[in-house]
């Protein structure tokens, strides 16, 4: 009886037993106690707007910024008592932070909604209307509810049947058609589509090298001039063949190449098409990017605490 | 844990940036005069672009990259706000296509209420901000489609874009478009810059809403970045002279030692060897009085950015809790 | 049970919906067709019902539901995990965005915005040492050489060294290094200067120094385009790949050949 009861988890005002009255309860109550507080806003004078929107952004990023700056608890086991006040509120910002962590995703996923509902109005109003395009907005209302139906059918069954609990889905021979009819959607439309664009960018990348080449500027011409050392490095014929040269080269100079204790000889190396790829990224291109990435990082900084402040003047948070 | 040894500099590196960022706010909001900012040519070429698409009577494409709803969307959106603004009053069509719906409600509100400000509301149609997909590529081809079938006359394409900004780049190219485009993505100005008519670099980016409304706040906050900068610039120009030269010391200090104190180790050495090693002494002392190699993480200026945790700091004994449950471990809010 | 002819017809049919998407797609390298737009309101049509789907399947009700209701043991019927009803005021907060289409209520969809704005902005705060304090130190770069035994650095792959002797080397700083590093640290600074935007850099030397670092940003983009060509060719060796080597061995397997 002991062991049995060690394994159901405790409770306390915050975590109730899963799928009991208690959860239903609490889950009720808070419902309605935030559509109070909807219409009480709602009702709300125009001058305490900004201030609203920004005190939950403020209290959003506070969290973060606390758990930064808090001292953290050092080596926290389970089941452990905080030594003192200070520790007590590092461990309360440390269980917090998995919740909060999946807060963002939450709200931008309840928000999907008003995506769909945009795209759906606007192809609804074509068909409505009549416009020379609705046939192609009545295919792409027919494969978004054909997707959505299968996709929900067949998750269902891989989740809740007794088929699906025990796995026998994961072999085709036990398929319904429903399985199959997800399967050619998904599979065989959506991710074959989207490899097909990313292919594209290969085509693309070739007309705007041809006419990045035709610029006649000197930036424009470093810039090509350093992506045309590197592509050559990773042609690998050519690599072959030049790297070759060199190494003949060196020969003909007597000159060992691989020889580690005789130094002198790394300097033909350096004539090597690799090595002159590497060098160009690992003494150039990096800390040239890394100005860039300091930059940004900066920039985001700077906006970060413009946001989470409301200091911007009709900004979106205040 | 975040406060021990070392660890403060980067607490109070940190908090430096911050204050530089937020005193010059400060500071810009108490002086407001016009302060210098350099020229950026791709933000001058935005009422160029409008001009034209109002000419040809053909729509302003606007595409606020395709990521999460951040500050790197907010701030497109807001460069679009000011798009949006000079489009409205020639009342050129705008379209901003969308990838997130979070960003979606956020450039709805956003435009509408440019559309508010001018007093032009009549003209604002909901349907110009749409959301098309949030998936990558159906998002390129949904985008590369609306391009060709309405011959955009400029396109704006700022924000964090991914592989499908070169798909975007090109076909808006192909119809003629003047093209304005920026990305924090580094890895994706390269082709823009192959593809584009201007390109913001890097945080130009940021920089961008203070340059085109010149508002004290964002112009404070950008020179409260450029101090930033200066202040990187200078650690990372200090900092090199430091590492040079306590690297270069650390050998100096050993050179002495090495003979008497790693005898065995130079005995192992061929003569060849000897020869190639014979000023490589980087060898220190423990405090055991035992030698052993030094490597580069013995400098000070490595400690300053790594802490070092010793055993003692990471022991630590708590009371046991009473009303944990036995076998579910983790945490409890 | 389904036999395996017919999972062979039903692979072939799915390989072949992939080509003729593709070559659907393609169509549009050449003109925008009827039967580009005809597979691209497909493509937009199924990203969009399958967001619908993962929406549920793959974010809420895993991270939300779940957690909110809590879980039951599959076999025991026993509570596993509790639930924490608290996720449920996620909700309705989300659902303030809806308001954005109202006309005067329209604020209250900046709430959900705001928190995750916050959420994000106190995040940068948070990480800006994490992310950038490693790349100052990595910027640092000594530029004296500790030794002078070399000119460049030795190699040490296969010359006998014991691990001890290939440390040493790497723990000295050899004057190719240097002069390396010395590169790096002025491109760095270089670079850094084009994006100071608040001073007018007013000398020549400055001025010369701001060019350099445009230039040096030039060969670093450069360098990302000239990485980035290759793997996007392999992009279409792999679709082509799959349309003149899995669908064809798939219709002479099921042509019997």
């Amino acid at each position: 009886m002991i062991n049995l009861l060690a394994q159901v988890p405790t409770y306390n005002f915050w975590r109730v037993p899963p799928l009991s009255g208690e959860l239903w309860l609490k889950i009720g109550v808070t419902l309605l106690l935030c559509c109070g507080i909807v219409a009480f806003l709602m009702n709300a004078p125009t001058r305490v707007r900004r201030p609203v929107v920004w005190f939950f952004t403020f209290i959003a990023g506070a969290f973060y910024v606390a758990l930064w700056i808090w001292p953290q608890p050092v080596s926290r086991e389970p089941n452990t008592l905080p030594r003192d006040g200070i520790e007590g509120i590092g461990f309360l910002l440390n269980d917090i932070q998995p919740r909060v962590a999946d807060v963002s995703n939450i709200l931008t996923t309840i928000l999907l909604g008003l995506g769909i509902y945009s795209l759906l109005r606007i192809h609804l109003s074509k068909i409505v209307k009549r416009q020379a395009d609705s046939p192609f907005s009545i295919v792409l209302i027919v494969s978004m509810l054909a997707i959505t139906l299968v996709g929900y059918m067949d998750w269902y069954m891989r989740e809740f049947s007794v088929a699906g609990k025990e796995g026998k889905l994961q072999e085709m021979v036990n398929w319904t058609p429903i399985n199959f009819a997800q399967n050619l959607l998904f599979d065989g439309f959506l991710q074959q589509m989207d490899s097909a664009m990313f292919s594209m960018i290969a085509f693309f990348i070739l007309s705007a090298a041809y006419r990045a080449f035709r610029i006649r500027s000197v930036e424009a011409t470093v810039l090509m001039a350093s992506a045309l050392i590197l592509m050559i490095s990773l042609l690998g014929g050519i690599v072959f063949a030049w790297n070759h040269g060199v190494a003949n080269m060196a020969a003909g100079m007597h000159i060992p190449l691989a020889n580690p204790e005789i130094n002198e000889a790394g300097y033909l190396n350096n004539l090597k098409i690799t090595s002159a790829a590497g060098w160009l990224r690992n003494t150039l291109q990096v800390p040239a990017l890394r100005a860039v990435d300091f930059g940004i990082g900066l920039g985001a900084l700077a906006m970060g605490l413009r946001l989470w402040l409301g200091l911007e003047k009709g900004g979106v948070t205040v | 844990m975040q406060w021990h040894d070392t660890a403060w500099v980067g607490m109070v590196y940190t908090l430096l940036l911050v204050f530089f960022i937020l005193f010059n706010i400060y500071r810009s909001e108490k002086k407001r005069k016009d302060l210098f900012i350099r020229r950026i040519p791709g933000l001058n070429a935005i009422d160029d672009a409008i001009g034209r698409a109002t000419e040809m009577g053909r729509p302003v494409l606007m595409v606020p990259g395709v990521g999460d709803l951040n500050a790197i969307s907010v701030q497109a959106v807001n460069i679009f706000a000011h798009v949006t603004k000079t489009a409205a009053q020639f009342s050129t069509p705008i379209r901003l296509c969308v990838a997130n719906a979070a960003v979606y409600t956020v450039a709805q509100e956003v435009i509408r209420d440019v559309y508010q400000q001018q007093g032009l509301e009549e003209r604002y149609d909901t349907d110009s901000v749409r959301f098309v997909t949030d998936r990558q590529f159906a998002f390129a081809a949904g985008v590369s489609g609306l391009i060709l079938r309405e011959k955009v006359a400029a396109a704006f394409f700022l924000g964090e874009f991914f592989a499908e900004s070169l798909i975007f780049a090109e076909t808006a190219n192909g119809v003629g478009a003047i093209q304005v485009a920026g990305s924090t993505e580094k890895s994706q100005t390269p082709f823009f810059i192959a593809a584009c008519d201007y390109v913001l670099i890097g945080d130009e980016f940021y920089a961008a809403s203070a340059y085109l409304t010149r508002q004290p706040i964002l112009v404070g906050s950008l020179v409260g970045q450029d101090w930033a900068k200066i202040l990187m610039a200078a650690t990372v120009f200090l900092g090199f002279w430091v590492n040079s030269y306590q690297r270069g010391q650390m050998t100096d200090t050993h050179r002495m030692t090495l003979k008497d104190a790693s005898e065995e180790d130079w005995n192992k050495l061929t003569e060849d060897q000897k020869k190639t090693f014979s000023t490589a002494e980087t060898w220190k002392k423990n405090d055991d009085g035992k030698t052993e190699l030094a490597s580069p993480e013995d400098t000070g200026l490595y400690r300053a950015f790594n802490p070092l945790f010793t055993k003692e700091d990471l022991t630590v004994t708590r009371q046991p809790d009473p009303d944990a449950p036995k076998e579910a471990g983790g945490g409890e809010q | 049970m389904v036999n395996q002819q017919s999972i062979d017809l039903f692979n072939f049919i799915k390989l072949s919906c992939g080509v003729l998407a593709t070559i659907g797609l393609y169509s549009v390298l050449y003109k925008e067709t009827k039967f580009f737009r005809f597979f691209e309101h497909i493509f937009l049509g199924l990203a969009a019902g399958y967001a619908m789907v993962a929406l549920w399947k793959e974010t809420l009700y895993p991270q939300w539901w779940l957690k909110m209701v809590g879980q039951l043991d599959d076999k025991t019927h026993l509570p596993a995990t509790p639930g924490y009803w608290v996720y449920i005021v996620l909700l309705p907060i989300g659902l303030l965005g809806y308001f954005v289409f109202s006309k005067k209520h329209n604020w209250l969809s900046r709430v959900p915005i705001g928190i995750i704005l916050g959420l994000w902005a106190g995040q940068q705060v948070q990480i800006w040492w994490q992310t950038y304090g490693p790349q100052l130190y990595a910027s640092m770069q000594p530029v004296f050489p500790t030794t002078w035994s070399s000119f460049v650095k030795p190699v040490t792959t296969g010359a006998g060294y014991t691990p001890e002797q290939i440390a040493l080397i790497n723990s000295n700083i050899y004057p190719s290094q240097a002069l390396n590093n010395l590169i790096f640290v002025v491109t760095l600074l270089a670079a850094f200067t084009y994006f100071i935007y608040s001073f007018e850099l007013k000398t020549k030397f400055l001025a010369g120094f701001n060019r350099m670092g445009r230039w040096m940003l030039m060969i670093g983009f450069g360098a990302i385009f000239g990485s980035t060509v290759m793997a996007r060719f392999a992009l279409v060796i792999d679709r082509m790949f799959y349309i003149w080597i899995e669908w064809v061995t798939s219709l002479q397997h099921l042509s019997g050949r």
